[in-house]
C-alpha cells in the first residue's frame, strides 16, 4: 500500500500541468481577493481544484494507465492508493488556496470536490471530457436548479462525493484499461 | 499539364475529412447534443423563474426572456471547438503513447494555414446549423410557454444569435489553437458565461471590460447584459474582430510550433 501510494505521489508532484493549476489557482485567488466578488473567492478556488481533481486522475488517459497496471496489477489497491495520494499532496495546496482565499474552514468542502473530480475523471477516462462535464454541472446546471427550483433538495457534498469515489474504483477495478 | 488538383476539389476534400473526423468523435457528439438540448431544455426549468420576473418587472425588456436561454445553450459550440484541436493532441493508442493524431493530419496535410482554415470551415457549418436548430426550437418554446409575456421574436435577433454560436465556436478554437490544452480553454469560457463571471466582476472595475468578447458577444441580441448598453451592431463588430484576433494569432502559433 505505501510504496503504491508513493509512486502515486512521486507521479503527482513531478507533473507540470498540475504544478501549473496549483500555481495558477492561488494566483487567481489572491487578484480576484480585492475584488470581493459576490459569493466569494472560493468559487474561483473551487474551479481550480476541479480542474487539478481532472488531471491527477485523467492524466494517465489514455495510454499510461498500461504501464502503472503492469507495476501494480492488483486494481483494488491501486484504486485506494491514488485517492490516498491525492490528498495527501494536493490536500496541503488546497489549505493553502483556502487560507488565500481567506475561509480556511473551506478546505473540507474543496478536497471534496478534488476527490469527486478525480472520481468523474476515472470514469469518464477523457480529461477534456469531465473538464467540461464537471464545470458544467458546479457553474452552471447546480446553480441554476438553486435558482429556478428552490424547493428540490440537493444531496449534500459529502454524499454526492462518496457516490462517485466508490463508483470511479468499482469501475475501475471491473472495466479493461 | 496541369499537376495541381482542382483549388475548388481541394478545399471540399479537406473541409469533408474535417467533418468526417468531429463526426466520429464521441466528445464531438457530446457537444452537438448538449447544444441542442440544453437551451430548450432550460426554457422548461426556468419557465416559472422567468415568468414571475417579468410580471414583477425585474426583466425589463421581455423580449430578451425567450433568448437568454440560448446564451447558455452554446456550451455544445465551445465543447466542439475545443474538440477541434484537442482531439489531435490526444495519442493515438496505448502501444503508441508518444503519437499524436496531429502528426497524421499534418502527414496528409502539410500547409498548416490551409488546415487551419479547413478545420474553422468545418466547425463553422456544424454549429451554424446547431445554432440554427435550436434556436428555432428554443424560440418556439419559449412562446408557447411564456405565451403573451414575450412579444413575437424578430427573425435577425435569431439570427444574431446563431452567429453569436458561431462566434465563440470560433473563439473556443482559436484558444485552445493557442493553449494546445481543452481544458484551459473550457475553465475559461464556462466559467466565463456562468454566473460567476471574472469578465463580469471585470465590468465593475473599469467599464472598458465590457468590450471583453464574452460580456459584448450577448449584446448582439440580448438588449439587456450588465450595466454598459452597445448596439448589436457594434457588438458584432468587436466580436468578430477578437475572433479574428485571436484566430490569427492561434493560426500563426500553430504554424510555428512542433506538432
Amino acid at each position: 500500500m505505501i510504496p503504491a501510494a508513493g509512486a502515486e505521489v512521486i507521479k503527482l508532484v513531478t507533473l507540470p500541468s498540475i504544478r501549473l493549476t496549483v500555481a495558477l489557482t492561488w494566483a487567481v485567488t489572491v487578484l480576484l481577493g480585492p475584488a470581493d466578488p459576490p459569493g466569494g473567492v472560493v468559487q474561483y478556488c473551487r474551479v481550480g481544484v476541479l480542474v487539478l481533481g481532472v488531471l491527477a486522475a485523467g492524466h494517465e488517459y489514455p495510454g499510461q494507465i498500461g504501464a502503472t497496471l503492469l507495476a501494480v496489477p492488483r486494481r483494488p489497491l491501486l484504486a485506494v492508493a491514488k485517492p490516498v495520494a491525492l490528498v495527501v499532496t494536493a490536500g496541503p495546496a488546497v489549505l493553502v488556496a483556502a487560507l488565500l482565499a481567506g475561509e480556511p474552514g473551506a478546505t473540507g468542502g474543496l478536497l471534496l470536490d478534488l476527490l469527486l473530480a478525480a472520481g468523474v475523471a476515472t470514469v469518464v477516462r477523457h480529461p477534456v471530457g469531465a473538464t467540461a462535464v464537471l464545470l458544467t454541472a458546479y457553474q452552471i446546471v447546480v446553480p441554476l436548479i438553486r435558482a429556478q427550483l428552490p424547493a428540490v433538495a440537493l444531496p449534500p457534498a459529502p454524499a454526492w462525493a462518496a457516490a462517485i469515489v466508490a463508483t470511479a474504483a468499482v469501475t475501475f477495478c471491473l472495466r479493461d484499461a | 499539364m496541369n499537376a495541381e488538383p482542382n483549388k475548388r476539389d481541394m478545399w471540399m476534400g479537406l473541409v469533408r475529412a474535417e467533418l468526417l473526423k468531429l463526426f466520429s468523435l464521441p466528445t464531438a457528439w457530446v457537444g452537438m447534443v448538449l447544444g441542442l438540448v440544453a437551451a430548450p431544455a432550460l426554457v422548461f426549468l426556468s419557465a416559472g423563474g422567468t415568468r414571475k420576473a417579468i410580471t414583477e418587472g425585474f426583466i425589463r425588456d421581455a423580449s430578451d426572456a425567450a433568448f437568454q436561454p440560448l446564451g447558455i445553450g452554446l456550451l455544445g459550440a465551445l465543447i466542439l471547438g475545443v474538440v477541434v484541436v484537442s482531439s489531435e493532441h490526444t495519442s493515438t493508442g496505448e502501444d503508441s503513447p508518444g503519437a499524436r493524431q496531429l502528426q497524421a493530419t499534418l502527414a496528409a496535410m502539410p500547409r498548416r494555414g490551409r488546415l487551419v482554415v479547413a478545420k474553422a470551415v468545418a466547425l463553422s457549418l456544424i454549429v451554424a446549423v446547431q445554432g440554427v436548430i435550436t434556436a428555432v426550437a428554443t424560440l418556439a418554446l419559449s412562446g408557447m410557454v411564456l405565451g403573451d409575456l414575450v412579444p413575437a421574436p424578430s427573425p435577425g435577433r435569431a439570427a444574431a444569435a446563431v452567429l453569436y454560436w458561431v462566434l465563440m465556436g470560433l473563439l473556443a478554437y482559436a484558444l485552445t489553437l493557442i493553449f494546445k490544452s481543452g481544458i484551459v480553454t473550457l475553465t475559461v469560457l464556462i466559467v466565463n458565461i456562468s454566473v460567476v463571471s471574472v469578465s463580469y466582476l471585470l465590468t465593475k472595475v473599469t467599464p472598458l471590460a465590457a468590450y471583453l468578447p464574452d460580456i459584448v458577444g450577448p449584446q448582439m441580441f440580448l438588449n439587456q447584459v450588465g450595466d454598459v448598453r452597445i448596439a448589436p451592431a457594434t457588438a458584432g463588430v468587436v466580436m468578430t474582430a477578437w475572433v479574428i484576433a485571436l484566430l490569427t494569432l492561434g493560426g500563426w502559433l500553430f504554424d510555428r510550433r512542433d506538432p
